[in-house]
């Protein structure tokens, strides 16, 4: 029944393959086997080699590969968002819908005018979008007491009263400056009223100075230390 | 069709799209990743492709897994692209890495034993002689056609049945049998050297 000397039958080579896999019952095939020296043969040869493929060890996936799969993983994703800008293009009924999507979204109203205004005068924009969003302080009942019982001639024995008053007065600057830029701005960027709104307070310490006025003092006398030298020399 | 031991943590991925290597879809992966790998390595026969073909393999999943419908079980799924994966690379870096069916196949073996494993717990010449060994019986699977290849990968390296071979290559059982049959034939000429001298030993 050999197909070529030395050749397994043809029609029991798959019989032959699943005995040697471990199928045992094949009564048909163990006939052939007692009269067939050949497939005796080869069902030896194909369990030997099967041993062979099953002991090699199948090597565990190396470190490497969670790296790569994250960056394919993130190369997925910006593939799905292409798609999906793409199917956006082609539902497009009309070309100049075609061009809006192509163009992506616009920019805001509001920016131009904002450009407008750093352009125009940088100090001010700055000053109105962020000065006036800081909280508004009341000056102590007894404010003007004191400043009454300032005498003109203590500025220089004391320095520091006169750092204060100095302070004070900056900060009054500052309060007034911040309050009048406040009045014309847009709403949308504010929520404090429209008018300008002056608050007095006095503060004992240039370390209590509100953040924008010691900022600016630190500004205007190159460092609050520099400030108190100054104020110490006379200012 | 029978219960699918992936199903929860396939529902849980399509439920919430997967955004990176984490929760039930980094729970799919360790349970993967070994035998992912491994299909890929027997299939190209060298570390780095196998290392590409496995991460495309995460890659398709990782896209596709909200279309995935159970109409096979998921592991079927994984084989079937990772074994695409594997004949895809093994095709584009043959004239790299592999040889021809005409010869080369010293330059294979070299290759196959590039493979490093911990040998510090067993001794330096049983070491030698597994390697050659594992070296020889791969560069045997190497020179086999690939839809031979993927059935001789599956069957004998990952256990498969019949049955789940015939899922994940989408190949009926009949062709199953005849190329396991025909792989069988390529590997005795392959193999018969390797065979007299280890069991005859």
């Amino acid at each position: 029944m050999s197909a070529q000397p030395g050749s397994p039958c043809a029609d029991f080579r798959a019989a032959i393959i699943a005995r040697a896999e471990g199928d045992v019952v094949d009564l048909a095939l163990d006939a052939h086997l007692e009269r067939c020296a050949v497939c005796r043969r080869e069902l030896v040869r194909t369990e030997q080699r099967i041993e062979l493929l099953r002991k090699i060890p199948g090597p565990g996936a190396p470190i490497a590969l969670d790296g790569l799969v994250v960056a394919a993983m993130q190369a997925g994703e910006r593939q799905q968002r292409a798609t999906r800008a793409v199917q956006s293009l082609s539902r497009a009924h009309t070309p100049e819908d075609l061009a809006r999507r192509l163009a992506g979204p616009k920019a805001p109203h509001v920016l131009e005018r904002l450009v407008r205004e750093d352009l125009a005068d940088p100090a001010k924009a700055l000053a109105s979008r962020y000065a006036g969003s800081l909280g508004r302080l009341r000056a102590p009942h007894d404010l003007d007491q004191r400043l009454r019982e300032l005498r003109p001639g203590s500025v220089q024995r004391h320095m520091p009263v006169a750092l204060v008053t100095a302070g004070v007065m900056l900060a009054l600057g500052a309060l007034i400056v911040a309050g009048i830029l406040n009045g014309p701005r847009n709403s949308a960027l504010s929520t404090t009223p429209a008018g300008p709104i002056l608050i007095v307070e006095r503060v004992d310490s240039v370390r209590d100075l509100d953040p924008l006025v010691g900022q600016i003092l630190s500004g205007v006398m190159g460092g609050l230390p520099d400030a108190q030298r100054i104020v110490g020399e006379g200012f | 069709m029978k219960s699918d031991p992936d199903r929860e943590l396939v529902e849980a991925c399509q439920a919430t799209a997967p955004t990176g290597l984490e929760g039930a879809f980094r729970r799919l992966y360790d349970q993967y990743k070994d035998r992912v790998y491994n299909v890929c390595y027997r299939i190209t026969g060298n570390g780095t492709d196998a290392l590409d073909a496995s991460q495309e393999t995460f890659g398709i999943l990782f896209r596709k897994i909200t279309e995935f419908r159970f109409e096979s079980k998921f592991s079927s799924w994984v084989y079937r692209i990772a074994v695409n994966a594997g004949i895809d690379h093994k095709r584009r870096s043959s004239a790299r890495w592999l040889p021809s069916l005409e010869g080369g196949s010293d330059q294979a073996r070299e290759m196959a034993r590039l493979d490093v494993r911990d040998e510090r717990t067993e001794p330096p010449l049983t070491a030698a002689t597994r390697h050659e060994l594992e070296a020889e019986i791969q560069c045997a699977i190497s020179r086999l056609s690939p839809k031979m290849r993927a059935i001789v990968v599956l069957r004998y390296v990952e256990n498969l049945s019949y049955e789940e071979i015939s899922e994940a290559l989408q190949i009926s059982l009949g062709t199953v049998k005849s190329r396991l049959s025909r792989a069988h034939e390529a590997l005795d000429r392959e193999l018969t050297p390797v065979l007299d001298r280890h069991f005859l030993r």
